[in-house]
Protein backbone atom coordinates (compact mmCIF):
# COMPACT_ATOMS: atom_id res chain seq x y z
CA UNK A 1 0.00 0.00 0.00
CA UNK A 2 2.65 2.76 0.84
CA UNK A 3 4.34 1.64 -2.58
CA UNK A 4 1.26 2.66 -4.29
CA UNK A 5 0.85 5.76 -2.53
CA UNK A 6 4.95 6.91 -3.11
CA UNK A 7 4.92 6.07 -6.92
CA UNK A 8 0.80 7.60 -6.87
CA UNK A 9 2.40 10.63 -5.33
CA UNK A 10 5.88 10.31 -8.10
CA UNK A 11 2.97 10.34 -11.22
CA UNK A 12 1.30 13.10 -9.31
CA UNK A 13 4.02 15.70 -8.72
CA UNK A 14 5.62 15.26 -12.58
CA UNK A 15 2.25 15.18 -14.23
CA UNK A 16 0.91 18.06 -12.51
CA UNK A 17 4.63 19.51 -11.47
CA UNK A 18 3.73 22.17 -14.38
CA UNK A 19 0.42 21.78 -15.37
CA UNK A 20 2.30 21.30 -19.58
CA UNK A 21 0.38 17.92 -20.35
CA UNK A 22 -3.02 19.10 -19.16
CA UNK A 23 -2.17 22.63 -20.82
CA UNK A 24 -1.16 20.41 -23.90
CA UNK A 25 -3.99 18.20 -24.16
CA UNK A 26 -6.65 21.40 -24.01
CA UNK A 27 -4.64 23.20 -26.80
CA UNK A 28 -4.83 20.23 -28.97
CA UNK A 29 -8.31 19.53 -28.10
CA UNK A 30 -9.47 23.12 -28.71
CA UNK A 31 -7.37 23.29 -32.03
CA UNK A 32 -8.50 19.90 -33.86
CA UNK A 33 -12.02 21.11 -33.22
CA UNK A 34 -11.54 24.56 -34.87
CA UNK A 35 -10.07 22.45 -37.98
CA UNK A 36 -12.89 20.09 -37.88
CA UNK A 37 -15.30 23.74 -38.07
CA UNK A 38 -13.17 25.64 -40.45
CA UNK A 39 -13.37 22.38 -42.96
CA UNK A 40 -17.14 21.47 -42.56
CA UNK A 41 -18.12 25.18 -42.64
CA UNK A 42 -20.63 26.90 -40.31
CA UNK A 43 -23.61 24.90 -41.29
CA UNK A 44 -25.36 24.28 -38.23
CA UNK A 45 -27.24 21.20 -38.94
CA UNK A 46 -23.84 19.53 -40.19
CA UNK A 47 -21.56 20.50 -37.19
CA UNK A 48 -24.46 19.32 -35.32
CA UNK A 49 -24.62 15.85 -36.60
CA UNK A 50 -20.88 15.17 -36.53
CA UNK A 51 -20.43 16.03 -32.97
CA UNK A 52 -20.29 13.14 -31.08
CA UNK A 53 -17.97 11.48 -34.04
CA UNK A 54 -15.76 14.47 -34.11
CA UNK A 55 -15.35 14.30 -30.34
CA UNK A 56 -14.57 11.04 -30.38
CA UNK A 57 -11.68 11.59 -33.03
CA UNK A 58 -10.32 13.89 -31.22
CA UNK A 59 -10.36 12.15 -27.57
CA UNK A 60 -8.97 8.82 -29.33
CA UNK A 61 -6.03 11.01 -30.77
CA UNK A 62 -5.12 12.86 -27.85
CA UNK A 63 -5.19 10.36 -25.94
CA UNK A 64 -2.55 8.52 -28.10
CA UNK A 65 -0.71 11.50 -28.70
CA UNK A 66 -0.76 12.05 -24.47
CA UNK A 67 0.19 8.36 -23.80
CA UNK A 68 4.01 8.64 -25.02
CA UNK A 69 4.33 11.35 -22.50
CA UNK A 70 3.88 9.41 -19.76
CA UNK A 71 6.66 6.26 -20.50
CA UNK A 72 8.82 8.47 -23.03
CA UNK A 73 10.58 10.93 -19.80
CA UNK A 74 10.73 7.71 -17.31
CA UNK A 75 12.15 5.78 -20.16
CA UNK A 76 15.01 8.00 -21.62
CA UNK A 77 16.50 8.87 -18.09
CA UNK A 78 16.30 5.50 -16.89
CA UNK A 79 13.94 6.13 -14.21
CA UNK A 80 11.46 2.77 -15.25
CA UNK A 81 14.59 0.47 -14.91
CA UNK A 82 15.69 2.10 -11.25
CA UNK A 83 12.10 1.74 -10.17
CA UNK A 84 12.02 -1.67 -10.57
CA UNK A 85 15.45 -1.98 -8.83
CA UNK A 86 13.88 0.05 -6.09
CA UNK A 87 11.37 -3.03 -5.66
CA UNK A 88 8.60 -1.56 -7.49
CA UNK A 89 6.51 -4.27 -9.28
CA UNK A 90 5.64 -3.75 -12.69
CA UNK A 91 2.20 -4.07 -12.31
CA UNK A 92 1.99 -1.31 -9.96
CA UNK A 93 4.11 1.27 -11.98
CA UNK A 94 1.42 0.36 -14.97
CA UNK A 95 -1.27 0.74 -12.39
CA UNK A 96 -0.39 4.11 -11.11
CA UNK A 97 0.60 5.42 -14.44
CA UNK A 98 -2.92 4.67 -15.84
CA UNK A 99 -4.53 6.38 -12.82
CA UNK A 100 -2.71 9.18 -13.33
CA UNK A 101 -3.23 9.65 -17.03
CA UNK A 102 -7.03 9.55 -16.77
CA UNK A 103 -7.26 12.11 -14.21
CA UNK A 104 -4.76 13.91 -16.68
CA UNK A 105 -7.33 13.34 -19.66
CA UNK A 106 -10.57 13.56 -17.68
CA UNK A 107 -10.09 17.05 -16.09
CA UNK A 108 -9.94 18.87 -19.43
CA UNK A 109 -12.80 16.92 -20.64
CA UNK A 110 -15.59 18.26 -17.70
CA UNK A 111 -14.77 21.27 -19.56
CA UNK A 112 -13.91 20.54 -22.86
CA UNK A 113 -16.46 18.36 -24.23
CA UNK A 114 -19.20 21.24 -22.52
CA UNK A 115 -17.23 24.40 -25.10
CA UNK A 116 -17.60 21.75 -27.52
CA UNK A 117 -21.24 21.61 -27.32
CA UNK A 118 -21.01 25.84 -27.86
CA UNK A 119 -18.73 25.72 -30.74
CA UNK A 120 -21.03 23.19 -32.20
CA UNK A 121 -24.61 24.36 -30.85
CA UNK A 122 -25.89 21.73 -29.45
CA UNK A 123 -28.38 21.76 -26.58
CA UNK A 124 -26.29 20.92 -22.80
CA UNK A 125 -28.67 18.15 -21.85
CA UNK A 126 -27.81 16.49 -24.89
CA UNK A 127 -24.14 16.01 -24.61
CA UNK A 128 -24.99 13.85 -21.54
CA UNK A 129 -25.05 10.80 -23.40
CA UNK A 130 -21.54 11.58 -25.13
CA UNK A 131 -19.38 12.84 -21.45
CA UNK A 132 -21.25 9.60 -19.50
CA UNK A 133 -19.97 7.11 -22.92
CA UNK A 134 -16.64 8.94 -22.88
CA UNK A 135 -15.89 8.71 -18.87
CA UNK A 136 -16.85 4.91 -18.90
CA UNK A 137 -14.50 4.00 -21.95
CA UNK A 138 -11.73 6.56 -21.11
CA UNK A 139 -10.21 4.11 -18.04
CA UNK A 140 -10.10 1.09 -21.11
CA UNK A 141 -8.58 3.33 -23.67
CA UNK A 142 -5.61 4.53 -20.73
CA UNK A 143 -5.27 0.91 -20.41
CA UNK A 144 -4.56 0.46 -23.79
CA UNK A 145 -2.91 3.20 -24.97
CA UNK A 146 -1.06 3.19 -22.26
CA UNK A 147 0.34 -0.53 -23.05
CA UNK A 148 0.80 0.82 -27.15
CA UNK A 149 3.08 3.58 -25.82
CA UNK A 150 5.34 1.43 -23.23
CA UNK A 151 5.60 -0.56 -27.01
CA UNK A 152 6.71 1.95 -29.35
CA UNK A 153 8.77 3.47 -26.57
CA UNK A 154 11.11 1.50 -27.53
CA UNK A 155 11.17 2.18 -31.03
CA UNK A 156 12.52 5.20 -32.73
CA UNK A 157 12.04 4.47 -36.72
CA UNK A 158 8.26 5.43 -36.78
CA UNK A 159 5.97 7.63 -34.91
CA UNK A 160 3.15 6.07 -37.24
CA UNK A 161 3.81 3.06 -35.34
CA UNK A 162 1.76 3.42 -32.07
CA UNK A 163 -1.34 4.38 -33.99
CA UNK A 164 -1.50 1.56 -36.33
CA UNK A 165 -0.94 -1.18 -33.11
CA UNK A 166 -3.81 0.75 -31.06
CA UNK A 167 -6.40 1.87 -33.38
CA UNK A 168 -8.01 -1.62 -34.27
CA UNK A 169 -8.06 -1.81 -30.46
CA UNK A 170 -9.81 1.10 -30.03
CA UNK A 171 -12.65 0.10 -32.86
CA UNK A 172 -14.78 -2.32 -30.38
CA UNK A 173 -14.94 -0.25 -27.48
CA UNK A 174 -15.62 3.05 -29.94
CA UNK A 175 -18.53 0.94 -31.53
CA UNK A 176 -20.10 0.08 -28.37
CA UNK A 177 -19.73 3.79 -27.11
CA UNK A 178 -21.07 5.34 -30.22
CA UNK A 179 -23.66 2.99 -30.99
CA UNK A 180 -26.97 4.84 -30.93
CA UNK A 181 -28.69 2.44 -28.37
CA UNK A 182 -31.89 2.73 -29.91
CA UNK A 183 -30.67 1.33 -33.59
CA UNK A 184 -30.05 -2.02 -32.00
CA UNK A 185 -33.14 -4.20 -30.54
CA UNK A 186 -30.24 -6.18 -28.79
CA UNK A 187 -28.82 -3.18 -26.48
CA UNK A 188 -31.00 -0.47 -24.50
CA UNK A 189 -29.36 2.63 -22.73
CA UNK A 190 -28.19 0.73 -19.56
CA UNK A 191 -26.60 -2.17 -21.41
CA UNK A 192 -24.36 0.01 -23.75
CA UNK A 193 -22.64 1.60 -20.16
CA UNK A 194 -22.80 -2.08 -18.79
CA UNK A 195 -21.02 -3.69 -21.62
CA UNK A 196 -18.43 -0.59 -21.71
CA UNK A 197 -18.28 -1.60 -18.13
CA UNK A 198 -17.47 -5.08 -18.69
CA UNK A 199 -14.90 -3.97 -21.73
CA UNK A 200 -13.03 -2.38 -18.57
CA UNK A 201 -13.28 -5.46 -16.55
CA UNK A 202 -12.09 -7.22 -19.22
CA UNK A 203 -8.72 -5.10 -19.96
CA UNK A 204 -8.16 -4.32 -16.55
CA UNK A 205 -6.22 -7.59 -15.66
CA UNK A 206 -5.02 -8.36 -18.57
CA UNK A 207 -3.48 -4.99 -19.17
CA UNK A 208 -1.63 -4.90 -15.65
CA UNK A 209 0.04 -8.45 -16.82
CA UNK A 210 1.03 -7.31 -20.02
CA UNK A 211 1.80 -3.89 -19.22
CA UNK A 212 4.38 -5.93 -16.34
CA UNK A 213 5.55 -8.01 -19.02
CA UNK A 214 5.83 -5.27 -21.22
CA UNK A 215 7.83 -3.04 -18.73
CA UNK A 216 10.30 -6.00 -17.91
CA UNK A 217 11.07 -6.19 -21.69
CA UNK A 218 12.21 -2.10 -21.77
CA UNK A 219 14.18 -2.94 -19.02
CA UNK A 220 15.76 -6.37 -20.42
CA UNK B 1 8.70 -36.14 -27.42
CA UNK B 2 7.38 -32.54 -27.01
CA UNK B 3 10.49 -31.68 -25.62
CA UNK B 4 12.91 -33.26 -28.68
CA UNK B 5 10.82 -31.62 -31.26
CA UNK B 6 10.89 -28.20 -29.32
CA UNK B 7 14.14 -27.85 -30.19
CA UNK B 8 14.98 -25.81 -33.28
CA UNK B 9 17.07 -28.05 -34.73
CA UNK B 10 15.19 -31.35 -34.22
CA UNK B 11 12.03 -29.17 -35.54
CA UNK B 12 13.80 -28.49 -38.81
CA UNK B 13 14.30 -32.17 -39.73
CA UNK B 14 10.93 -33.20 -38.75
CA UNK B 15 9.71 -30.24 -40.53
CA UNK B 16 12.05 -31.18 -43.78
CA UNK B 17 9.81 -34.72 -43.78
CA UNK B 18 6.65 -33.39 -43.38
CA UNK B 19 6.11 -30.27 -45.71
CA UNK B 20 6.51 -32.46 -48.86
CA UNK B 21 3.63 -34.54 -47.75
CA UNK B 22 2.14 -31.48 -46.35
CA UNK B 23 2.46 -30.39 -50.02
CA UNK B 24 1.35 -33.55 -52.10
CA UNK B 25 -1.92 -34.03 -50.00
CA UNK B 26 -2.81 -30.11 -50.52
CA UNK B 27 -2.45 -30.64 -53.76
CA UNK B 28 -4.28 -33.36 -54.35
CA UNK B 29 -7.18 -32.29 -51.97
CA UNK B 30 -7.17 -28.99 -53.62
CA UNK B 31 -7.95 -30.85 -57.06
CA UNK B 32 -10.66 -32.88 -55.53
CA UNK B 33 -11.84 -30.01 -54.13
CA UNK B 34 -12.18 -28.02 -57.44
CA UNK B 35 -13.55 -30.85 -59.48
CA UNK B 36 -16.33 -31.11 -56.62
CA UNK B 37 -16.72 -27.41 -55.93
CA UNK B 38 -17.16 -26.39 -59.71
CA UNK B 39 -18.89 -29.94 -61.11
CA UNK B 40 -19.71 -31.79 -58.08
CA UNK B 41 -22.10 -29.52 -56.46
CA UNK B 42 -25.43 -28.21 -57.46
CA UNK B 43 -25.86 -23.92 -57.27
CA UNK B 44 -27.63 -22.26 -55.24
CA UNK B 45 -31.50 -21.87 -55.74
CA UNK B 46 -31.26 -18.37 -54.88
CA UNK B 47 -27.55 -17.61 -55.22
CA UNK B 48 -27.34 -19.73 -58.61
CA UNK B 49 -23.21 -20.25 -59.37
CA UNK B 50 -21.94 -17.00 -56.90
CA UNK B 51 -22.22 -19.20 -54.13
CA UNK B 52 -19.13 -21.15 -55.28
CA UNK B 53 -16.86 -18.50 -53.21
CA UNK B 54 -18.09 -19.84 -50.74
CA UNK B 55 -15.64 -22.89 -51.16
CA UNK B 56 -12.85 -20.56 -50.99
CA UNK B 57 -14.20 -17.67 -48.54
CA UNK B 58 -15.05 -20.09 -45.99
CA UNK B 59 -12.27 -22.46 -45.40
CA UNK B 60 -10.01 -19.01 -45.69
CA UNK B 61 -12.31 -17.42 -42.80
CA UNK B 62 -11.74 -20.37 -40.33
CA UNK B 63 -8.12 -20.12 -41.01
CA UNK B 64 -7.93 -16.55 -40.36
CA UNK B 65 -9.31 -17.45 -36.95
CA UNK B 66 -7.48 -20.80 -36.96
CA UNK B 67 -3.99 -19.15 -37.24
CA UNK B 68 -4.74 -16.84 -34.94
CA UNK B 69 -5.50 -19.21 -32.51
CA UNK B 70 -2.21 -20.59 -33.34
CA UNK B 71 -0.08 -17.93 -32.96
CA UNK B 72 -1.96 -16.61 -29.42
CA UNK B 73 -0.94 -20.19 -28.25
CA UNK B 74 2.54 -20.00 -29.43
CA UNK B 75 2.21 -16.74 -27.41
CA UNK B 76 1.63 -17.62 -24.53
CA UNK B 77 3.80 -20.69 -24.18
CA UNK B 78 6.94 -17.91 -25.72
CA UNK B 79 5.63 -16.01 -22.76
CA UNK B 80 5.36 -18.73 -19.53
CA UNK B 81 8.32 -20.84 -21.16
CA UNK B 82 10.28 -18.41 -22.92
CA UNK B 83 10.35 -20.60 -25.90
CA UNK B 84 12.02 -19.44 -29.37
CA UNK B 85 10.68 -22.06 -31.48
CA UNK B 86 6.85 -20.38 -30.05
CA UNK B 87 8.38 -17.09 -31.63
CA UNK B 88 9.52 -18.45 -34.68
CA UNK B 89 6.11 -20.01 -35.25
CA UNK B 90 4.04 -17.38 -34.03
CA UNK B 91 6.01 -14.71 -36.74
CA UNK B 92 6.24 -17.45 -39.59
CA UNK B 93 2.12 -17.87 -38.84
CA UNK B 94 1.44 -13.69 -39.12
CA UNK B 95 1.54 -13.37 -42.83
CA UNK B 96 -0.28 -16.30 -43.69
CA UNK B 97 -2.50 -15.29 -41.43
CA UNK B 98 -2.86 -12.11 -42.49
CA UNK B 99 -3.17 -13.35 -46.42
CA UNK B 100 -6.15 -15.82 -45.03
CA UNK B 101 -7.71 -12.38 -43.69
CA UNK B 102 -7.30 -10.55 -46.51
CA UNK B 103 -8.62 -13.69 -48.74
CA UNK B 104 -11.77 -14.09 -46.74
CA UNK B 105 -12.24 -9.98 -46.89
CA UNK B 106 -11.88 -10.09 -50.88
CA UNK B 107 -13.89 -13.27 -51.84
CA UNK B 108 -16.45 -11.77 -49.13
CA UNK B 109 -16.35 -8.69 -51.34
CA UNK B 110 -17.24 -10.51 -54.28
CA UNK B 111 -19.25 -12.43 -52.77
CA UNK B 112 -21.58 -9.76 -51.27
CA UNK B 113 -21.76 -7.53 -54.80
CA UNK B 114 -24.63 -9.65 -56.06
CA UNK B 115 -25.83 -11.24 -53.32
CA UNK B 116 -26.38 -8.01 -51.38
CA UNK B 117 -25.82 -5.89 -54.05
CA UNK B 118 -22.72 -3.92 -52.25
CA UNK B 119 -19.09 -4.59 -52.22
CA UNK B 120 -19.18 -3.75 -48.39
CA UNK B 121 -21.19 -2.91 -45.24
CA UNK B 122 -20.16 -1.46 -42.06
CA UNK B 123 -21.39 -5.38 -40.82
CA UNK B 124 -20.15 -6.69 -37.12
CA UNK B 125 -18.75 -9.87 -38.86
CA UNK B 126 -16.89 -7.75 -41.33
CA UNK B 127 -15.62 -5.12 -39.62
CA UNK B 128 -14.08 -7.81 -36.66
CA UNK B 129 -12.74 -9.67 -39.49
CA UNK B 130 -11.11 -5.91 -40.95
CA UNK B 131 -9.94 -5.53 -37.19
CA UNK B 132 -8.48 -8.99 -37.17
CA UNK B 133 -6.22 -8.13 -40.53
CA UNK B 134 -4.87 -4.92 -38.93
CA UNK B 135 -4.21 -7.02 -35.73
CA UNK B 136 -2.41 -9.30 -37.96
CA UNK B 137 -0.32 -6.10 -39.66
CA UNK B 138 0.34 -5.06 -36.24
CA UNK B 139 1.68 -8.14 -35.77
CA UNK B 140 3.92 -8.32 -38.26
CA UNK B 141 4.77 -4.52 -38.23
CA UNK B 142 5.95 -5.11 -34.09
CA UNK B 143 8.00 -8.14 -34.66
CA UNK B 144 10.39 -6.46 -37.04
CA UNK B 145 10.53 -2.58 -35.89
CA UNK B 146 13.12 -3.96 -32.98
CA UNK B 147 16.66 -4.15 -33.67
CA UNK B 148 16.91 -6.96 -31.34
CA UNK B 149 14.46 -9.66 -32.96
CA UNK B 150 14.08 -11.22 -29.16
CA UNK B 151 12.30 -8.00 -27.97
CA UNK B 152 10.15 -8.02 -31.28
CA UNK B 153 9.07 -11.70 -30.50
CA UNK B 154 8.60 -10.71 -27.00
CA UNK B 155 6.22 -7.39 -27.78
CA UNK B 156 4.44 -9.27 -30.65
CA UNK B 157 3.42 -12.20 -28.32
CA UNK B 158 2.04 -9.69 -25.78
CA UNK B 159 -0.11 -8.03 -29.04
CA UNK B 160 -1.21 -11.42 -29.82
CA UNK B 161 -2.67 -12.33 -26.84
CA UNK B 162 -4.03 -8.83 -26.61
CA UNK B 163 -6.00 -9.25 -29.67
CA UNK B 164 -7.51 -12.92 -28.58
CA UNK B 165 -10.46 -10.67 -27.38
CA UNK B 166 -11.72 -10.28 -30.85
CA UNK B 167 -11.77 -13.70 -31.98
CA UNK B 168 -14.78 -14.65 -29.54
CA UNK B 169 -16.49 -11.10 -31.16
CA UNK B 170 -15.91 -12.40 -34.86
CA UNK B 171 -17.21 -15.98 -34.05
CA UNK B 172 -20.42 -14.44 -32.27
CA UNK B 173 -21.07 -11.51 -33.82
CA UNK B 174 -23.48 -12.52 -35.83
CA UNK B 175 -25.40 -13.97 -33.31
CA UNK B 176 -25.23 -10.71 -31.12
CA UNK B 177 -26.16 -8.16 -33.83
CA UNK B 178 -28.56 -8.29 -36.61
CA UNK B 179 -26.03 -8.52 -38.80
CA UNK B 180 -26.56 -8.82 -42.94
CA UNK B 181 -24.25 -11.50 -43.15
CA UNK B 182 -25.64 -15.20 -42.39
CA UNK B 183 -25.37 -16.67 -38.98
CA UNK B 184 -22.70 -19.87 -38.88
CA UNK B 185 -24.36 -22.54 -41.47
CA UNK B 186 -22.05 -25.53 -39.67
CA UNK B 187 -22.01 -25.02 -36.56
CA UNK B 188 -22.75 -28.71 -35.16
CA UNK B 189 -21.61 -31.62 -37.88
CA UNK B 190 -24.21 -33.79 -37.21
CA UNK B 191 -27.11 -31.43 -38.03
CA UNK B 192 -25.31 -28.64 -40.06
CA UNK B 193 -27.87 -26.69 -42.38
CA UNK B 194 -26.06 -27.07 -45.15
CA UNK B 195 -26.94 -29.82 -47.73
CA UNK B 196 -24.36 -32.85 -48.00
CA UNK B 197 -23.72 -31.72 -51.69
CA UNK B 198 -21.97 -28.53 -50.53
CA UNK B 199 -20.05 -29.80 -47.21
CA UNK B 200 -18.26 -32.70 -49.61
CA UNK B 201 -16.53 -29.66 -51.58
CA UNK B 202 -16.27 -27.93 -48.48
CA UNK B 203 -14.58 -30.43 -46.50
CA UNK B 204 -11.73 -31.09 -49.23
CA UNK B 205 -11.09 -27.55 -49.74
CA UNK B 206 -10.85 -27.21 -46.02
CA UNK B 207 -8.35 -29.91 -45.57
CA UNK B 208 -6.87 -28.78 -48.70
CA UNK B 209 -6.22 -25.14 -47.11
CA UNK B 210 -4.99 -26.67 -44.08
CA UNK B 211 -2.14 -28.61 -45.84
CA UNK B 212 -1.68 -25.73 -47.76
CA UNK B 213 -1.07 -23.79 -44.73
CA UNK B 214 1.12 -26.67 -42.96
CA UNK B 215 3.27 -26.52 -45.99
CA UNK B 216 3.49 -22.77 -46.11
CA UNK B 217 4.28 -22.97 -42.43
CA UNK B 218 7.29 -25.20 -42.25
CA UNK B 219 9.07 -23.59 -44.67
CA UNK B 220 8.49 -20.36 -43.15
CA UNK B 221 10.00 -21.93 -40.06
CA UNK B 222 12.78 -23.43 -41.61
CA UNK B 223 14.13 -20.26 -43.54
CA UNK B 224 13.19 -18.58 -39.75
CA UNK B 225 15.04 -21.03 -38.38
CA UNK B 226 18.45 -20.55 -40.76
CA UNK B 227 18.40 -17.00 -40.39
CA UNK B 228 18.39 -16.74 -36.55
CA UNK B 229 21.54 -19.15 -37.06
CA UNK B 230 23.01 -17.07 -39.35
CA UNK B 231 22.14 -13.45 -37.54
CA UNK B 232 24.05 -16.29 -34.14
CA UNK B 233 27.14 -16.62 -36.44
CA UNK B 234 27.41 -12.96 -37.95
CA UNK B 235 27.13 -11.81 -33.74
CA UNK B 236 29.94 -14.31 -33.01
CA UNK B 237 31.77 -13.11 -35.78
CA UNK B 238 31.72 -9.22 -34.81
CA UNK B 239 32.92 -9.87 -30.91
CA UNK B 240 35.82 -11.88 -32.34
Amino acid sequence: MNNLKTLLKREFLLAFSNFSSIFTYFSFFLLALLIFIFSLGSEVEKLQTLHQPIVWVIFLFSLILISEHFVLEDFADGSLRELQFLGYSGELIFYTKSIVMLIVVMIPNLFLIPISSVFFKIEFTNIVDLSITIILAAPTLVLISLLSAFFSVQIKKNRFFQFIIIIPFFIPIIIFATSPYEKYGLFDFEQKFFILFGLFLITLPLSLILGKLSIKEINN
Amino acid sequence: MFVKFANPSHFQKLSSKVYPIAFILGVALLIIGLFYSFFGSPPDYLQGETVRIMYVHVPCAWFSLFVYSVMAICSFVSIVFKHTLADIISRACAPIGASFTLATLITGSIWGKPTWGTWWVWDARLTSELILFFIYIGHILISNAYDDIRKGDRNAAILTLIGIINLPIIKWSVDWWNTLHQPASISKFSSPSIDSSMMTPLFFMTFSFLFFFLTIVLLRIKSEIILRKIEIIRLNKAQL
